[in-house]
């Protein structure tokens, strides 16, 4: 098929022409007493009613005003995943200004380019650590005329004029409030639903950021259709987990929030959210498939250590699970109760997923194997197919799921009434048109241009198939489908995402292009499990790089391997690898933020252990820079030991 | 000006016909990290438990803001205010991270034996409320995700940090800190460091430190005693003692600073 | 650790001991089938189960002395007795109801120990055993030595049975559910008390007592503090036992059977009141059992009598407190720990 055309929603809680500002005056006159926020703290979970959390959010919307903010303005925010950073977002929203939020653990390069590009007049800073960053910037951002901080930890010594607690801010903002009191729903009222809300910065794992503006229409379309689709309650718990600077998490918890309205919880800290995710056991959650994958490798490596008969048991279950989990009969019932009350229950239990209804894997690459894994333990994992420019555009949301496609079109919100059609272009390429727009990149005309295309369908630039049955399979980016020296076209991220899904495995990246005539991989071996795979076998080894080149280790990653070959046609499968002697890191600038992988740096960094794949010897010297977060380099060097697989050409 | 908040006069400690301290005096201000050094055997283990009032001084007197109480018991010391923290692992293991410190926050609970046994309402928010405050300590300290941690199942450097937070949940005027980078790695050290100029400058405690770390103690503190056989051989803030020719024969070994 | 999904607001809603629905449910049933009991119960067994709970509450002062405060106490079955007297002396000599005489009882046993724990103010260890060692001994000389018309000197003295509101209670049932309704209050109350204040600073006084009073607790307060509540739980243990065996005589509380109450509490773990209720059980199973085994012996083997069979038995008992000690020295309250913990992360082998 080329061509399939969604359906409107049916849900009652539609947009209705309101933008996110007007949503929650309106949220927060129905629900004043019900929770609409909570937050772990001193060891409770402390709730923001509706009515509280409005009132702080005015209150930092008159001190932005104080601080001279004036809608159309943008505003940056740095910060974890805090109740004060998403007050401090719906306060630039109420403002009518836009929000642009960037990750916490970004350079100070990186913020430059945001700060500057998005022109922000004021950035929210978490704590100490992001007002350091941002300090240094002040200066050179002509723009940036303000830093607000949430945390005092620390700051007790800053005497920057420009510096300013958000407590000290709201004091700002009093004298606006007695001033015109009735100044805060007029600006409210003003913000229109298809007003520009943020500015979302991609990844950009080619060159640098570019803002994709998003409006309140764009945010509260795909959370609505999430919300249609998976049937998220009003009163569902959320755990806003996945950074705000990730447009996922603006249509989650930003705009879903207001628009179900969920009980969007936050973590004490980044380290306890497996804790507190156990705790909460929302109903509704989206993680990475890179999240899940750590999830999954989590789990697994745990019962590494679980006493042999426990394995024998566990592993059964998983096996009944796998098998029996959807099958019919009576003897498969009685199979997978027991199976469930014996292990599964508990292992869902103890990962704080068995109230879990909608948990999602947003965007493609997670492995079938580990899809099936969730499958299996009873946890209904679903794919959730759609970009930063696109919005959310299909999931697995009508009882089918298959680990090898994304689902099908979403429901859109029939307020916004234009149905989402996906068209499969001559190259391959998704076309899409309907729902709410992607209202173009800013400071980025000729970006904005390309990325719609004569007929007005945004081009997504993702190679898709469009199966019989109107499901969506994700093969590559279209720019991703490589060919190889003799002609011979593969999908190379297949094949990294079913090498990456060995618990072995952390990363691979895949050689071998026009300029090849075979493909060939790199491996990043997962340290915890290769580690202690070496220490029950009994091999020494005191580093990464040594535990790296263990033959033990390599031969288990040669296993994998042909494991996967066996999946491919003999052209595309891989012929040599060999695993690198340091672990990936975005420090070095080999994985953004978002841990996708850089590959132009990767290929530049290893260029010599490439050209030893490709050539005879059976191994290679490689130095590789690295460089440290205070600035320092240092240039570590190791053997590297090159891997031929057998019967790479039968 | 800054007010004086404990003040040791010409104290002496002789055991039979050993003399520990021989005259040792020191005041410390509000909000001043006072560092106490000397080689080993230099008196500064025994004049702070003078301080803290283990031993007794055979003359001298110890003044806390102004009120003389060299002759008091450690426990009506630290209902007073003088909290300490000690060499080596003294946390108690059985205890979760957050009974720790809620244990320093004894003298200022009132619920007895009674209330104890009854755990009725008013004993029930007795509890809950320092168990707020104990957690505050426990945010400052960054202990969060140990706080129903067995202390006894933690590593050495946490302990330390465990033993800070017993002696702040005495909410105390003084603070008094026997070698506790001892047996720290760097990184540990690190965050003692910070979370110590934390406590002097976002608590106000002024803080007396014992300490071996020469590095960490020229960093971080704003007075230095130095001490030796039972003497204070030179004081004042770290620049002046680091030039101090006595010091540097008496205890540096010629410019190791 | 609890099952997921459970997120509390207030510290008390934390402190609970029951949390979630199903814990709630079970301990409910339990405590309404500790109650029917008696109807299914033999006669002896009821009588079994009632010495048991009236064992209980004394070990339960035992592990407050011992096990959170750290303070070795080889007398306790001496403030049992201590108990046991002033209850009777109340109820022969004043004729107070049982409800008062018990606790006057227990008050009075507390009273006396004081003059024991003093000395623990100084010394630990070895020479505080012995000291309380000569609550034990000192015991049944003071009761032959006081007045006849005091304690019925060296005759003992014979109790009257209990009455409420009038009504006689009467039987094994009846003092069963009289023993069962002190030990839910007492085991509360020790359960109460770990977690307070007081019971912190017990705790603290066992893990350190050096670091304790620089962190403002009154060592010498707190000490005597663990030794009065300890034995006003042997007082009114020794109060309920005056009632059930109706009779007292000095004879009945021993040196041994201070040591057979402190094996129960290294077998069940010193570091809960848990502890002492497991402690009993096992122990008292034990006897039980070994009892069973030698009458059926002593009927079929001619040298085997109770001259053989009472050191048999003790030499068992203490094989077994030495097995645990050796094996679990925290007492089977740690193998319930872990196994409740197991039970938690199931099937994970950590969480």
């Amino acid at each position: 098929m080329t061509q399939i055309t969604g359906v409107l929603g049916t849900d009652p809680r539609t947009i209705a022409g309101r933008s996110i500002p007007q949503l929650l005056l309106e949220r927060a006159s129905s629900f004043p007493d019900d929770t609409f926020l909570q937050k772990k703290h001193f060891g409770l979970w402390k709730p923001f009613t509706w009515s509280q959390t409005l009132n702080m959010i005015s209150r930092y919307t008159y001190g932005l005003t104080a601080l001279g903010v004036e809608p159309g303005d943008c505003v940056a925010l740095i910060s974890e995943n805090i109740v004060e950073g998403f007050v401090a977002e719906y306060a630039i929203l109420c403002r009518g200004a836009l929000c642009a939020a960037m990750y916490p653990d970004m350079s100070v390069s990186e913020m430059e380019h945001i700060l500057r590009d998005s022109a922000a007049r004021v950035v929210f800073a978490e704590d100490q650590e992001q007002v350091d960053k941002a300090l240094t910037l002040i200066d050179k951002v002509e723009t940036l005329e303000w830093i607000v901080y949430f945390d005092d930890r620390g700051m007790w010594g800053y005497d920057h004029p420009q510096v300013l607690s958000v407590e000290e801010m709201e004091r700002r903002g009093e004298g606006f409030h007695t001033k015109f009191p009735e100044q805060f729903e007029q600006v409210v009222g003003s913000v229109g639903l298809r007003d520009v809300a943020i500015i979302s910065y991609t990844s950009g794992t080619t060159g640098l950021p570019k803002g994709a503006r998003l409006s309140h229409e764009f945010l509260l379309d795909s959370g609505y259709r999430l919300m249609d689709a998976f049937n998220v309650k009003h009163g569902h718990e959320y755990l806003s987990y996945i950074s705000q600077a990730w447009a996922a998490e603006q249509i989650c918890g930003i705009a879903l929030g207001v628009l179900a309205p969920m009980v969007v919880s936050f973590a004490e800290k980044p380290e306890t959210v497996p804790n507190d995710l156990r705790e909460l056991a929302p109903e509704f959650l989206l993680f990475t498939p890179r999240q899940w994958e750590m999830m999954a490798s989590g789990l697994q490596a745990n019962m590494f250590d679980a006493h042999p008969l426990v394995r024998r048991l566990y592993e059964w279950a998983l096996a009944t699970g796998k098998k029996h989990r959807d099958a019919r009969g009576l003897s498969s019932k009685l199979r997978m109760a027991m199976a469930d009350l014996l292990v599964l229950a508990g292992v869902r239990d103890n990962l704080g997923l068995k109230r879990a209804n909608a948990p999602l894997s947003a965007g493609s690459g997670l492995s079938e194997e580990i899809f099936t894994y969730f499958h299996a333990i009873g946890i209904p994992l679903r794919n959730l197919y759609g970009a930063t420019e696109s919005g959310l555009v299909a999931a697995h949301w009508k009882g089918t799921f298959n680990a090898r496609t994304m689902g099908q079109l979403l429901p859109v919100d029939p307020t916004i009434g234009t149905l989402l059609v996906a068209d499969v272009s001559d190259t391959g390429e998704l076309l899409l048109s309907g729902g709410a727009r992607f209202s173009g990149y800013h400071n980025n005309p000729d970006a904005s241009a390309e990325s719609f295309n004569e007929a007005g369908q945004f081009r997504t630039g993702d190679a898709i198939r469009i199966t019989e049955d109107g499901d969506m399979i994700f093969l590559d980016r279209v720019k991703d489908l490589r060919t190889l020296a003799n002609g011979h076209v593969y999908p190379p991220q297949f094949l990294e995402n079913n090498l990456r899904s060995s618990p072995f495995i952390k990363d691979a990246v895949i050689i071998g292009d026009e300029n090849y005539d075979r493909v060939s991989v790199l491996i990043n071996i997962d340290a915890e499990i290769c580690g202690r795979f070496a220490e029950r076998n009994g091999l020494g080894f005191g580093t990464f790089a040594e535990l790296s080149q263990l033959p033990e280790v390599i031969e288990q990653i040669a296993k994998t391997i042909a494991e996967v070959n066996q999946m491919l046609d003999a052209p595309s499968r891989v012929a040599s690898f060999c695993c690198l002697p340091k672990e990936l890191d975005p420090d070095d600038a080999e994985l953004t933020r978002s841990r996708k992988l850089r590959r132009n740096v990767i290929f530049d960094r290893y260029a010599t252990a490439i050209e030893a794949l490709y050539g005879d010897d059976d191994e290679c010297d490689l130095e590789v820079v690295i460089k440290y977060q205070d600035g320092r380099e240092s240039v570590v060097r190791s053997v590297v030991t090159i891997k031929r697989m057998e019967n790479a050409d039968d | 000006m800054r007010n004086t908040v404990l003040s040791a006069k010409s104290l002496r400690l002789t055991f039979g016909a050993i003399t520990a301290v021989e005259d040792i005096s020191l005041q410390v201000k509000t909000g001043q990290i006072c560092a106490l050094i000397g080689p080993n055997g230099a008196g500064k283990s025994s004049f702070l438990n003078c301080l803290s009032g283990f031993y007794s001084p055979s003359s001298g007197t110890v003044e806390f803001e102004g009120e003389d109480i060299t002759g008091l018991t450690p426990f009506r010391r630290a209902e007073m205010g003088m909290a300490r923290t000690f060499q080596g692992n003294q946390t108690y293991q059985s205890m979760t991270v957050r009974e720790n410190i809620l244990s320093g926050f004894h003298s200022q609970m009132r619920s007895g034996l009674l209330g104890g046994l009854l755990y009725w309402g008013g004993v029930q928010q007795e509890n809950a409320h320092f168990i707020n405050l104990a957690e505050e300590i426990i945010e400052f300290l960054e202990l969060e995700p140990l706080r129903n941690t067995l202390v006894g199942e933690l590593g050495y450097g946490l302990r330390k940090r465990i033993d800070l937070g017993r002696a702040l949940g005495l909410n105390p005027k003084i603070l008094i800190m026997d070698e506790p980078m001892a047996g720290m790695n760097t990184e540990e050290k690190g965050d003692l460091a910070r979370f110590i100029l934390d406590i002097r400058d976002a608590r106000n405690i002024p803080i007396i430190l014992v300490e071996h770390d020469m590095e960490v103690v020229m960093d971080i503190s704003d007075e230095v005693t130095v001490i030796d056989w039972g003497k204070v051989i030179s004081s004042g803030p770290p620049d002046k003692v680091r030039s101090d020719p006595k010091v540097i024969s008496a205890y540096l070994g010629g410019g190791v600073v | 650790m609890l099952p997921s999904g459970i997120i509390f607001k207030s510290y008390a809603a934390e402190e609970a001991f029951l949390v979630t629905r199903p814990q709630k449910l079970v301990f409910a049933l339990f405590i309404v089938a500790l109650f029917l009991f008696p109807m299914v119960g033999s006669t002896y067994l009821v009588g079994t189960v009632s010495v048991m709970m009236i064992t209980m509450i004394a070990v339960l002062g035992l592990q407050i002395t011992v096990g959170m405060a750290g303070q070795i106490n080889l007398g306790q079955s001496a403030f049992v007795g201590v108990g046991a007297y002033v209850t009777a002396a109340m109820a022969v000599n004043y004729e107070l109801p049982f409800w008062l005489a018990i606790p006057i009882g227990g008050l009075t046993a507390g009273l006396t120990s004081i003059l024991f724990g003093l000395p623990a103010a100084r010394i630990k260890g070895f020479y505080l055993a012995l000291t309380t060692v000569a609550a034990q001994v000192m015991f049944p000389l003071a009761i032959s030595r006081l007045p006849q018309s005091w304690f019925g000197g060296s005759n003992g003295m014979s109790m009257p049975s209990m009455e409420l509101f009038g009504y006689e209670i009467w039987g094994q049932t009846g003092l069963y559910l009289v023993n069962l309704c002190f030990l839910i209050v007492f085991t509360t109350l020790a359960f109460n008390l770990q977690r307070s204040r007081v019971g912190r600073a017990f705790i603290a006084i066992r893990e350190n007592d050096v670091v304790a009073p620089v962190m403002g607790i009154n060592l010498v307060k707190y000490k005597i503090l663990a030794f009065f509540i300890g034995a006003v739980f042997a007082g009114i243990s020794g109060g309920l036992y005056a009632y059930y065996v109706t009779y007292v005589t000095a004879e009945q509380f021993t040196l041994w059977l201070s040591v057979i109450y402190l094996g129960m509490l290294l077998i069940g773990g010193m570091t809960s009141p848990l502890g002492a209720i497991f402690g009993v059980i096992i122990i008292t199973f034990l006897q039980e059992t070994t009892h069973e085994i030698g009458g059926y012996l002593s009927g079929r083997i001619s040298f085997v009598d109770e001259s053989v069979l009472f050191p048999a038995t003790n030499i068992l008992l203490g094989a077994v407190i030495i097995a645990v000690l050796i094996f679990e020295p925290h007492g089977m309250v740690r193998r319930w720990r872990i196994a409740k913990a197991a039970y938690r992360i199931w099937p994970n082998p950590h969480g």
